[in-house]
């Protein structure tokens, strides 16, 4: 069959593909969802422009706090104060997070003055991993990035001559040499999908580790290997996969979870016996990295609510998440056994990405 | 005696909302087509919706409106960066039933929508609106804002990097 005659058999199938989807799902299309997505967006964007001022950040905390209550009896607060939370907040119409630190009390919060698709801290706590998203474009792929605990300083890692591919999210090896991050190609060049590692200094000695899955890897604590979320297609529900743990080096990947029970983000505890990782419907289950003992953590949210992006203490003793709702999310924590559900006192918006270290002094 | 002669009437300009209803699900299909993102697709249209609601004063006296949003996903689609953005959004959403994901419309001929993707930008333009929106080459170059022979000229090569692609994959 010609090119020609394929492209129009498979044209014509697919508008009828579209008419039959406008027929069973018409109301998709109505104003009243623009309107909702419009108002999102430009809520978000005041929010980003720091237009809400600190009378509705009390405010805000007040209402958070008041509306989950003390979960276990205590009264809702911080009681975990060690170490330092980076966290992300959404800003819809740059497509990337502005970060910020704070402690998890609330206190000495600050504005890191970046916008990024990403950022982790370094394992001596003494630099930030990040994505140079203001120098992405055309010719200029995305590049990973270090920056100072404060936010400046910014210096790309882009010895990696190689145009089709962006280097992304990713994590520092403990011993603070590599990187191993998600690579996906630059248009039209999904066949260099995959798990990449780099050197932590230059961001040279590009190697492919796995190729396919695109997903920021996690090193575990003592180095020797990396976790990673893959999905495929036909997996329920749509957009889910599982849990992989394989050597550091890239060889024996492992499924640690069935498919359908994994969803993105997911972190190793400092002892490297579990991993947390967030479940489809905004679960937070646990793991050894052998696949056994799964399990969830008894969360009890509020209808409407889940949690993601889980990220364990530098003590192992408290789990920080994004708590979603369907007008926000804040950066909330939880001990492993599910007990002790706190809010991060911050202002209000659309939180994520919580990873939370022990910096060393400057 | 003259007839009376009645001026020309002018038709007002279309409200936002009957243009976002009636292109809505044809500008989502073309965004899930150039994305390969069952996920991102709306995220992409609602952008260029979100572009087009912005300056409607001004878009809205286009002869062709849609030609404009058209183009707008066009570009947005293509880059993997902007698709990778859209669908972590779109994830998130999905994780908490909130969104339900676009269906699968390219499930009678995968590899020839994928190998589309795998053309240079401009050419998966020009390949996608014209088997996609049975566009013809005029329609095309309306939408893309190029001219007729770049239309042709890309065309031409995508079905032959078309042709390439897919007689290599049915290779045993």
């Amino acid at each position: 069959m010609s090119i020609d005659r394929r492209g129009h058999r498979a044209g014509a199938h697919y508008r009828r593909a579209v008419d039959q989807w406008k027929t069973s799902g018409s109301d998709r299309a109505s104003s009243e969802g623009f309107e909702r997505f419009r108002v999102r967006r430009l809520r978000n964007r005041r929010i980003a422009a720091g237009v809400v001022a600190a009378s509705v950040t009390v405010v805000s905390v007040v209402l958070v706090t008041r509306a989950f209550g003390p979960v276990d009896g205590r009264p809702a607060g911080p009681a975990a104060t060690r170490g330092v939370i980076l966290y992300g907040e959404r800003d819809p119409v740059a497509s990337v997070a502005r970060w910020h630190t704070v402690r998890p009390d609330g206190s000495a919060r600050r504005d890191l003055d970046l916008m990024a698709t990403c950022a982790v801290w370094w394992p001596d706590g003494r630099a930030i991993l990040t994505t140079d998203d203001a120098a992405t474009g055309p010719g200029r792929p995305l590049r990973p990035a270090v920056v100072s605990p404060d936010g400046s300083e910014l210096r790309r890692l882009d010895a990696v001559d190689k145009p089709d591919l962006n280097l992304g999210c990713g994590d520092v090896s403990p011993d603070g040499t590599t990187i191993a991050l998600e690579g996906f190609g630059q248009d039209g060049h999904p066949e260099l999908d995959g798990i990449y590692s780099i050197d932590a200094s230059d961001g040279g000695a590009l190697e492919l580790l796995l190729a396919g899955p695109v997903a920021p890897p996690k090193y575990s604590p003592d180095g020797t290997r990396l976790s990673f979320f893959d999905d495929k297609a036909g997996v329920s529900p749509t957009g889910s996969g599982a849990l992989f743990v394989m050597r550091a080096e890239g060889s024996d990947p492992v499924r640690v979870t069935p498919w359908g029970f994994a969803f993105g983000d997911h972190a190793w505890s400092p002892d490297g016996r579990w991993i947390v990782f967030q479940r489809p419907y905004g679960q937070l289950y646990l793991v050894h990295p052998d696949g056994s003992s799964l399990h969830r953590i008894p969360l009890e949210l509020p209808p409407g609510s889940g949690a993601l992006n889980p990220s364990w203490s530098p003590d192992g003793a408290w789990i920080a998440f994004s708590l979603q709702r369907d007008d926000g999310a804040t950066i909330a924590l939880v001990r492993p056994d599910g007990t002790g559900l706190r809010i991060v006192p911050t202002p209000e918006g659309e939180l994520q990405s919580p990873d939370w270290a022990t910096p060393s002094a400057p | 005696m003259l007839d009376r002669v009645d001026p020309p009437v002018e038709s007002p300009p279309e409200r936002f909302e009957d243009f976002y209803m009636r292109e809505y699900f044809a500008v989502v299909g073309l965004a899930y087509a150039l994305s390969g993102s069952r996920w991102a697709a709306e995220d992409l249209a609602q952008e260029a919706f979100i572009a087009a609601h912005r300056d409607w004063d001004r878009i809205s006296m286009y002869d062709r409106p849609g030609a404009w949003v058209r183009r707008v996903v066009a570009n947005l689609s293509v880059s993997a960066f902007r698709r990778r953005v859209a669908e972590a959004k779109a994830l998130a959403r999905i994780a908490f039933g909130q969104a339900a994901e676009v269906p699968d419309l390219a499930s009678d001929d995968p590899e020839f929508w994928a190998a589309i993707r795998a053309l240079p930008r401009r050419q998966a333009h020009v390949v996608a609106l014209h088997y996609l929106e049975d566009r013809s080459i005029a329609e095309v170059a309306e939408i893309l804002d190029v001219t007729h022979g770049t239309v042709e000229r890309h065309l031409h090569d995508g079905r032959v990097a078309l042709a390439r692609r897919l007689a290599r994959e049915e290779e045993p």
